[in-house]
């Protein structure tokens, strides 16, 4: 397992150079000018020029992609020959001229924001759906199973940005339950920190509980019938011992993987519910630098994102050989 | 436990059992008439083809009928109490404790996620007040007993880690692990190899002169039956058919399957063929034929037999649901007991050897 571990994590590693790659030069081949992104509106040619100097943007490509690599490793200086040169220290993931920030900064910024929605919507789905799908598979085929089921059905159909506007318009404009959203860290004021992503959550929330929902209540009927679940009946367990213990935690392996994935996804940012809520996390901070073509920025947004779900990936396969015996790893 | 009741009362008795599946395609009635009697410390086989209701009267025994089965009617009296009308916490303390049950198919009838040892030691702390660690020595202990070398660190192997034969052991250990008074035995060797089903039986032998425990012996084979039980019931499409202790039903059979079944048995030295298997097939159990369920494939089917024949004394303590006379002659005409009789002698189940 140990081997096994250390062997993902250096493939880890050569997986993410190959996306440092890939992602420096697919953006670098997008059509826009860097260079005309540095002054705004007071650009003119010269500016532009003396700029595209300064950033490197002149040189060969290979060169400018050794040293974004030398950025993250060494860390590095930006405009060295002007009186103010910026240092960005390791790991540099670039500097954004439109925001006059560091890539990294901005992205250390926005992850708490994208944290907290992710994880508080995660803690939503599961419970809810563990709970009413086995509420559901025990009630197989009477009316609360085709309730619940009826229910992740319209949760299905109905697109988040719907329901999130559903909702700002009933609980937040008409109604007043909850003020406008405008995100505060939970350490700071909890309170204020809970009226703005309770919605957000509920939104982000709702689509996955419709699939888990399902997904719990086909695993445990599926397994209700396995053959070890009569042997913990014969041995006189009660029904609640026999539905988690024997039944829900046999099927619970592909529940597992699919939360992983689907957690490490929503890490790297929630678009949607992010822009419905403008809540500064890392969804709307993609969203922004694509408008703005801000080229270093969508680099790093994307690398962070990418590391995230290469991440998760190992993590997952290492609890799946957990859950499940019967597979090994080596 | 045993030396407290005589020994010619039953540990369990079921009586005119009905077990049926509401399907989509019509009712099943799995098993429809199954009258059983197992005697304390005795083994009971139970002999059948593949669907005439052997796992389903097992199940039924064990309140572990599924939808869409539901248990009709019937009694079953085990150790004076009526298991069909306890309440099912009740009933709770009685599987795996006093009835235990092993089943047909050792390779997944143990959860895979769970170690051996932790899974007989679950059964153990449900009937039992040991701490942890000594339900954990306990599954040691047990797999000892049956027979599984290095038993202590096959106890911490999950089932997928073990052989067929293995895993049927750590069930029987699992079963065993309560002292239960009455082990059901769902063909415990079906799914094995010939070796290996020679070992689990041999092994099922120790054990009852050891534990001292009844077993109700499920099995299509009825040289397994011959060589591990002392009473017989051979049950044909949802119903007990014969009845007696081993010996009478191998030297006197009366009903005309279970002479059929035994001619079937390939015998030591002859050619290992099957001489005499009966011709037909199994009455489908949506559309069963009227009368005798048998008469479609018996060599002795009479006009009488369009009517369907109760369950007769034939014997001191051998009955037969057949309408041939006891000597297995053709009756005289008239002969057929009334309603009334038939029904007393279901009742008198009696067995005679003590
Ligand atoms: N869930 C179910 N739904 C409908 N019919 C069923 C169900 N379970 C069993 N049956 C029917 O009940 C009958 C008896 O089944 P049972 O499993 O008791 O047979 P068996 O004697 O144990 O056979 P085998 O030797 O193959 O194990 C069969 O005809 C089967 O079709
Ligand atoms: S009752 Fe008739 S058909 Fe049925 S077994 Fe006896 S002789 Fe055969
Ligand atoms: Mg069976």
């Amino acid at each position: 397992m140990v081997a096994y571990t250390i062997r993902r994590l250096l493939l880890m590693v050569a997986l993410l150079f190959a996306l440092t790659a890939a992602v420096f030069f697919l953006f670098n081949m997008l059509p826009g000018d860097p260079a005309r992104l540095t002054c705004g509106k007071a650009c003119s040619p010269s500016v532009i020029e003396a700029n595209r100097h300064r950033l490197g943007y002149d040189q060969p490509i290979l060169t400018q992609y050794g040293q974004f690599l030398g950025g993250i490793f060494f860390g590095r200086t930006f405009s060295s020959d002007s009186p103010q040169p910026i240092v960005c220290n390791a790991p540099c993931l670039g500097y954004s001229y439109s925001r006059h920030q560091q890539v990294l900064t901005m992205i250390l910024n926005a992850a708490p924001v994208t944290f907290w929605l992710a994880v508080g919507a995660f803690v939503v789905w599961i419970s809810i759906s563990i709970l009413l799908g086995i509420f559901a598979a025990l009630n197989h085929g009477r009316w609360p199973d085709r309730l619940v089921m009826g229910i992740s059905l319209v949760g299905y159909s109905l697109p988040s940005f719907f329901i999130g506007l559903l909702l700002i318009f009933f609980v937040i404009l008409k109604f007043n339950w909850l003020p406008f959203p405008a995100y505060v860290s939970p350490f700071v004021n909890p309170v204020g920190f809970l009226k703005t992503m309770i919605l957000p959550w509920i939104v982000l929330a709702f689509l996955n509980t419709a699939f888990y929902m399902r997904l719990t209540r086909n695993q445990v009927l599926e397994t209700f019938h396995e053959d070890y679940v009569r042997t913990a009946r014969a041995k006189g367990l009660p029904e609640r011992t026999i539905v988690v213990k024997h039944a829900l935690r046999a099927g619970l392996t592909p529940l597992v993987t699919a939360a992983g994935m689907d957690l490490a996804a929503l890490l790297g940012g929630a678009v949607i519910t992010e822009s419905i809520f403008s809540l500064p996390g890392l969804g709307s901070l993609a969203v922004n630098s694509v408008l703005q073509s801000d080229l270093p920025l969508i680099t790093g947004i994307t690398l962070f994102s990418s590391t995230l779900i290469i991440f998760a990936n190992l993590v997952v396969d290492l609890l799946y050989a957990f859950l499940d015996p019967r597979v090994t790893i080596a | 436990m045993a030396t407290t009741r005589g020994a010619q009362e039953a540990l369990l008795e079921v009586v005119d059992l009905r077990t049926h599946f509401a399907t989509a395609d019509g009712l099943v009635r799995a098993v429809d008439g199954v009258s059983l009697r197992i005697r304390p410390g005795k083994t009971l086989g139970v002999v059948g083809e593949s669907g005439c209701g052997k796992s389903i009267t097992a199940l039924s025994i064990m309140r572990l009928i599924e939808r869409p089965g539901r248990i009709v009617s019937g009694s079953i009296t085990f150790d004076g109490q009526d298991l069909l009308r306890l309440p099912e916490d009740e009933m709770r303390n009685i599987r795996g404790n006093e009835i235990s049950m092993i089943f047909q198919e050792p390779m997944t009838s143990l959860n895979p996620v769970y170690t051996c040892g932790d899974q007989i030691a679950e059964a153990v702390s449900r009937h039992g007040s040991l701490t942890q660690r000594e339900a954990a020595a306990r599954a040691v202990e047990m797999l000892e007993q049956v027979g599984i070398p290095d038993a202590k660190r096959r106890a911490g192997e999950h089932p997928h880690q073990l052989s067929g034969g293995m895993r049927q052991r750590v069930m029987i250990a699992m079963a065993l692990s309560t002292n239960p008074q009455l082990l059901i035995a769902d063909e415990p060797t079906t799914a094995l190899d010939v070796t290996i089903q020679a070992q689990i039986l041999e092994l099922m032998k120790a054990l009852r002169e050891r534990n001292g425990m009844a077993i109700m012996l499920i099995t299509h084979d009825l040289g397994v039956v011959a060589e591990m039980s002392d009473d017989v019931s051979v049950m044909y499409a949802g119903k007990v058919v014969e009845s007696s202790d081993a010996i009478t039903v191998y030297d006197r059979p009366h009903h005309p399957y279970t002479k059929g079944l035994l001619a079937s048995i390939p015998r030591m030295g002859a050619r290992r063929e099957r001489l005499d298997v009966i011709k037909g097939v199994v009455p489908n159990p949506l559309n069963l034929p009227s009368g005798c369920l048998f008469k479609r494939r018996c060599p002795y089917a009479m006009p009488i037999c369009d009517n369907a024949p109760p369950l007769r004394l034939v014997a001191e303590g051998h009955v037969s649901r057949c309408w041939l006379a006891p000597d297995g002659g053709r009756p005289e005409l008239g002969e057929a007991p009334s309603a009334a009789e038939a029904e007393a002698a279901a009742l008198t189940l009696t067995v005679a050897n003590p």
